[in-house]
């Protein structure tokens, strides 16, 4: 089996461990990837914020690239990334004067588009496409703790490219129970992060962090599970701060999807870099 | 007027709005806004143009589509938000601190075709005129951060970083 990806800035930079985890983790699964070439950056949320069409011709050059290479399926871990390149892949798809007009631009700098790739995440990939009963026949060791998916926001919303129910969603749990472990309910699965407002608007941004964890710990989770290097970095990083600032302790540990993946499938720190998550140390206490 | 300008850039019509509130009740920053997602399209509706540009609501959207999920008349606040943002960051209508945050990122698209995260944070903890206690809070997570490996100040960037420019400046001026 093989895929390709669409890394996006994040997990070539700080977040890298979700990159090599979840390259990893496939590999073991039998699944290669290979990156497209010479991508761009996605625009996150601030190139939409600054000039909305812009950021829509950054994802379709990408998709660009990705159709005159002759691929099929782009897996963006992301969900940002996700986001941008599935809704531009959908408004092309249904909205012929909106691919009109992106093959107007594109078409100044030698590209054009015509709707034939698909953008999945890669949970999506690995549950339907892989396959649930496939992976868990691989699994090699039980994690048999009470762990919080935490789903965020950008691939369950909006409805257009969302991989499923943002008001009852279920991937992060079934990866859980593939591991052996029991997935937690709780009230803020999906509730945003604050994303980038942890730079520009922190006070805000540190009050959902407080709440979602808050929310993991009151249902007894012994660590939380992410999808999305932004929802990840707000969740692992800002623990101490939200100790300091709201007098409470809500240290759990949080690591990627991947990375608990990954340790079932019996990997390394070296092909997980779970030592690169800041609360690393209270997981050691936790799967010892 | 805004709302032909919001039909423009992002192809959303406020005025399908008929004042639910759900957006509002959705919204997990509501709390911090001066007016909740429900009463800027109220205020979009009957021509508060300034008030709406000048609120703090629109760089408090995070883009978490939840208002987008359950309107029940097919309109995205987010969409709105993003078109708000691209129409005051023109007027340049807009906080300090916020204005460096997109200046900076758009120059790394620009000249690196990516964003390059390491060296993003530091030019922001620089530039962005934060408080005495935010710079602490900042400098204190990035030595930790440092610590950990997890920030490089390698430059990653793409071999025609000129098509980015060239569609920069096709968009430029025409689409805001």
């Amino acid at each position: 089996m093989k895929v390709a990806i669409y890394p996006g800035c994040s997990l070539e930079g700080m977040e890298n461990s979700y990159l090599v985890s979840l390259i990893n983790t496939f590999k073991t699964l039998g699944i290669d990837i290979e990156e497209i070439e010479d991508w761009n950056c996605c625009g996150a949320t601030a190139i939409p914020s600054i000039n909305l069409m812009f950021s829509y011709l950054l994802s379709a050059r990408v998709l660009s690239i990705a159709e005159e290479s002759g691929i099929n399926t782009i897996i963006a871990p992301c969900s940002e990334c996700y986001n941008r390149l599935a809704y531009v892949n959908y408004k092309i798809r249904n909205d012929i004067k909106f691919k009109e007009k992106i093959n107007d631009y594109l078409k100044n700098i030698g590209l054009k588009y015509d709707g034939s790739v698909s953008v999945k995440h890669p949970l999506e990939f690995l549950i339907k496409d892989y396959g649930i009963e496939k992976l868990k026949g691989k699994i090699k060791k039980k994690i048999d703790r009470k762990i919080a998916g935490y789903y965020g926001c950008l691939f369950v919303r909006p409805r257009e490219i969302a991989i499923e129910s943002a008001e009852n969603p279920k991937t992060l749990d079934e990866i859980i129970k593939a591991v052996g472990g029991t997935p937690v309910e709780y009230d803020y699965k999906t509730k945003c992060c604050g994303a980038s407002l942890i730079i520009t608007k922190s006070d805000a941004a540190l009050k959902l962090i407080r709440d979602i964890l808050k929310s993991c710990i009151d249902a007894s989770a012994e660590m939380i599970i992410t999808a999305c290097p932004l929802c990840h970095s707000n969740l692992d990083m800002q623990q101490e701060t939200i100790s300091i600032t709201y007098r409470e302790d809500l240290r759990i540990p949080v690591l990627y999807f991947t990375q608990l993946l990954g340790i079932s499938l019996g990997l390394n720190d070296e092909e997980l870099l779970l030592s690169k998550n800041l609360t690393y140390e209270l997981l050691e206490e936790v799967i010892k | 007027m805004l709302v032909e300008e919001i039909k423009k850039i992002a192809d959303e019509n406020p005025l399908a709005c008929f004042q639910c509130g759900n957006c509002t009740g959705s919204c997990p920053l509501e709390f911090a806004m001066d007016y909740g997602p429900r009463k800027i399209i109220h205020m979009i509706q009957i021509g508060l143009d300034e008030e709406v540009l000048k609120s703090n609501t629109i760089w408090l959207c995070s883009s978490c589509y939840t208002c987008t999920y359950r309107c029940p008349r097919k309109v995205s606040f987010t969409r709105i938000a993003y078109a708000l943002k691209n129409i005051a960051l023109k007027k340049n209508i807009v906080p300090r601190n916020v204005k460096v945050f997109y200046e900076t990122f758009l120059r790394h698209v620009l000249e690196y075709g990516r964003l390059n995260e390491g060296i993003f944070v530091n030019e922001l903890v620089l530039k962005a005129g934060k408080s005495f206690r935010e710079v602490i809070r900042d400098v204190n997570l990035g030595i930790r951060l440092w610590r950990k490996g997890k920030i490089s100040m390698k430059i990653s960037k793409i071999k025609r970083v000129e098509d980015i420019k060239k569609l920069y400046e096709l968009v430029e001026g025409k689409e805001v």
